[in-house]
């Protein structure tokens, strides 16, 4: 039962299980659409994500004019929830759809929309964030890629890293220095790049897990023509503001995963024999496996709670930092205990790469450390050191 | 199901807020602390504040209209004691009503529940459930016992840790009617009148000044129309009265804990060392970012709980287990890094953090601690 729902979410969820039911194949089923993806796969997710794009079920938050369904908060959790459910892949494209699309959306020219939109949403194009540098990580600001103007032109040098799916991708968002006399913050502008353009080298990044999900990106005089730009010259740090609050639009779901994670602990437990007994009966084991379950169920709660806040017109707050932060302590708690259950097993496959993988849900996206000083300086109005 | 407070809820909360402000400040603790021999310590609460209460319709909140209450549901009864968690108010709403009144309406016949709830709307009467034996909150345990003799119940066994215990008019008391001790069958609830002939009660003071009682009885007969519910079959009700029970005092809990930590912020701000805040240190900041997540979680688990009672969903139980060990985590770390931070202000009597924690250690133990609730959830899960 879940009463949370109302009637319309629930008519959308029909209508959702419905075209699943027929569009779904065995083919698409199951397969991952983040980190390091098969040529094969990404051939067919690409088919899958068009198909997506036709129903308008890609972004179906956004305007119907740019191919969503104007959906409220309810409509996407049941639509997360219906494709979670029968394991469907999500569209290839989180980053662009989910940070930088808003972002275009906020600050962009008739143009850029004209031109971006559409193919970020059928999978065309995938997009990239290129943000972070060797030198400015957490603190982002410091950035020295540079940017100069040279006629209609922007001419830009530098290196950024850490940049998922850079390596597949067909269009960046850049952010520049453009004018080093300014204080830090005052200088900095964002550009909307074709990765295509000469002068720009990708070279993917191999992770502990051994994916290539991220790349670093080196610029050597590669020229851009000035419409690149998104939003106002120099006032690029609000706009990458504006992005990484956009991320937090996912944040409410992230409970679904953990909470797969767990389930599948837990039937591992069951099914291991240890002593004669199911390990479940392990009064160790067993207190560990409910520690997790709840702390699953805590994530959803919260979760639910700012979908409430949200529904109910309230802006959203500090809440992303906080729902970020607990997210990563169970995904953190969820790979440890699942040592405990597995054993050795815990070393190898799915469950192995987890625990390495999990590791980096504290650092990407604003690592914990950043997020609290978020909390203790926005929120409780702690002073500044 | 909302799980934001609507225009209702929280209008009752603001008042709630004031009302607890005013009339059971936190320095009421004090006073009865420090004046064993007044009549408002004997009586462990203040008569006249709890008649205001009931003036007020908050022992009403949970009671359907048609039994002279309220109708606003769990989350209002919450919404009034996480005010009063704040000022740390002592008062018998939690066993009168949470676990009172949830009884009647679980397992009351309508003679019984006409006869009772208005009185409990109204505060008229006093209600409590007597259930635990021995130090640990263990619900299958049930040694005292209950003969039938006739048409009679004859009582003989000790009950300890009955939250207000001493001052209750009538006892919701769990007894064995057959089976081993330790069996799940052959429980029943019985209510009996605390002036019944056979029943003695001794009230012991806790570290909260709260009180708690010891409830022997003597050969207590009752009728059998003091059976409330099934006879033998009482294990499952009692489990749904105690996570009701349990979801009110993580409602209270989530009131303390804003209170110590808010109190706890505003230190950081104005107490000075090397020249700045202390606050403005970093692992200050840090250790009171994660209390707050802790304390955000909180909200949205206690809301859901209290919702969940409201809409009478089979998940009751795993709300009440979780709403409880993340209060349980999060009071024992906020009540102890409020100390911390306070330095050594923190362990004089003079601040009220120390209050906090001495109630913190009580209502954890209270109705079953994180472990009990841990293992249980196990168990719910089916494994
Ligand atoms: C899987 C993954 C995907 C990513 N994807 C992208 C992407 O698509 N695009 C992009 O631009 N970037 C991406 N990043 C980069 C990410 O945003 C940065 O790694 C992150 O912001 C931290 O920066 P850093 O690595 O330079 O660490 P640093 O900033 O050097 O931090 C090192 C340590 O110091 C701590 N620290 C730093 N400053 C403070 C402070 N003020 N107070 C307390 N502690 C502090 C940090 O918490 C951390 O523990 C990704 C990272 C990962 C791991």
């Amino acid at each position: 039962m879940d009463y949370r729902y109302p009637p319309e979410a629930e008519a959308f969820r029909q209508q959702v299980r419905g075209w699943l039911e027929e569009n779904l194949t065995d083919e698409v089923k199951g397969l991952d659409n983040r980190g390091d993806i098969e040529p094969d796969d990404l051939l067919i997710l690409k088919g899958w994500n068009k198909k997506l794009a036709e129903e308008r079920m890609v972004a179906i938050s956004w305007p119907e004019e740019f191919g969503g369904r104007a959906a409220g908060v309810m409509d996407q959790v049941v639509l997360a929830e219906e494709m979670h459910r029968v394991g469907a892949p999500g569209p290839l494209n989180p980053i662009g759809l989910n940070n930088i699309a808003p972002s275009i959306m906020t600050y962009g020219t008739e143009e850029q929309k004209e031109q971006y939109l559409k193919p970020m949403l059928s999978g065309e194009h995938i997009w990239c964030q290129g943000f972070s540098e060797p030198e400015a990580g957490s603190d982002l600001a410091s950035l020295r890629t540079r940017a100069v103007e040279d006629g209609d032109d922007f001419v830009i040098n530098g290196q950024k890293v850490w940049n998922t799916l850079g390596h597949y991708a067909d269009y960046c968002e850049l952010l520049v220095r453009t004018d080093p006399d300014a204080p830090k913050h005052a200088g900095i502008s964002c550009l909307l790049i074709d990765m295509k353009t000469p002068g720009i080298d990708v070279r993917p990044l191999t992770t502990m897990t051994g994916a290539k999900e991220f790349a670093e990106i080196f610029f050597e005089d590669v020229r851009v023509p000035k419409s690149a730009l998104l939003g106002p010259l120099n006032q690029g740090w609000m706009v990458a503001m504006n992005t990484l609050s956009n991320e937090r639009a996912g944040i409410a779901n992230l409970h679904l995963g953990v909470r797969r994670k767990i389930a599948g602990l837990i039937d591992e437990a069951k099914s291991r024999v240890v002593d004669g007994k199911p390990l479940t009966e392990n009064p160790v084991v067993r207190s560990r496996l409910a520690k997790a379950y709840m702390m699953g169920e805590m994530q959803k709660a919260v979760g639910d709670v700012s979908i409430a806040g949200a529904a109910n017109g309230e802006p959203p707050g500090a809440e992303s930092s906080i729902v970020k932060i607990c997210w990563t302590e169970i995904e953190h708690l969820v790979a440890e205990t699942s040592a405990a259950v597995l054993g050795a097993d815990a070393l190898t496959d799915r469950w192995g790469d987890n625990r390495l993988y999990t590791r980096a849900t504290s650092i990407a996206g604003g690592t914990t450390q950043v997020n609290r000083n978020i909390v203790a300086r926005r929120v409780l109005g702690l002073p500044k050191g | 199901m909302a799980l934001v407070l609507n225009e209702e809820q929280q209008l009752l909360k603001d008042s709630a807020v004031e009302f607890f402000k005013e009339y059971l400040p936190i320095d009421t603790i004090r006073q009865l602390r420090d004046h064993p021999d007044s009549e408002d310590s004997q009586n462990g609460y203040k008569k006249d504040v709890w008649q205001k209460m009931g003036e007020m319709g908050w022992p009403a909140t949970i009671i359907p209209e048609e039994y002279g209450g309220l109708g606003f549901g769990f989350v209002g009864l919450g919404v009034v004691l996480e005010a009063g968690g704040r000022t740390l108010a002592p008062s018998p709403l939690l066993s009168s009503v949470a676990l009172g009144a949830s009884a009647l309406l679980l397992a009351g016949s309508e003679e019984q529940k006409n006869q009772w709830l208005p009185q409990i709307a109204s505060g008229e009467a006093i209600f409590t459930l007597a259930l635990q034996e021995g130090p640990a909150h263990n619900p299958r345990l049930i040694t005292t016992r209950a003969e039938i003799k006739g048409s009679d119940y004859v009582i003989n066994g000790k009950k300890t840790f009955v939250s207000d215990g001493h001052i209750a008019d009538q006892l919701v008391v769990a007894v064995r009617t057959d089976g081993d001790d330790n069996s799940r069958k052959g429980q029943s609830l019985l209510l009996v009148d605390t002036k019944q002939a056979g029943v003695s009660i001794k009230r012991s003071v806790m570290v909260d000044t709260r009180n708690m009682a010891e409830i022997s009885f003597d050969n207590v007969t009752v009728p059998a129309s003091a059976l409330l519910g099934e006879q033998d079959n009482a294990f499952a009700v009692i489990e749904q009265i105690v996570d009701r029970g349990n979801i009110a005092l993580a409602a209270e809990m989530l009131g303390s804990v804003q209170e110590a930590f808010e109190q706890t912020i505003e230190y950081l701000k104005t107490r000075e060392q090397f020249g700045q805040p202390i606050g403005s240190f970093q692992a200050l900041q840090h250790r009171a970012a994660q209390m707050f997540c802790e304390i955000e979680i909180g909200k949205s688990l206690v809301m859901s709980a209290l919702n969940a009672v409201d809409a009478g969903g089979f998940d009751i139980p795993y709300m009440a287990c979780s709403a409880k060990v993340h209060m349980c985590d999060t009071y024992r770390l906020v009540s102890n890094e409020g100390i911390q931070m306070h330095g050594g202000m923190g362990v004089t009597d003079e601040l009220d953090i120390g209050l906090f924690i001495k109630r913190a250690r009580v209502v954890m133990q209270m109705l079953g601690d994180e472990n009990f609730h841990v293992q249980r959830y196990a168990s719910l899960r089916g494994y």
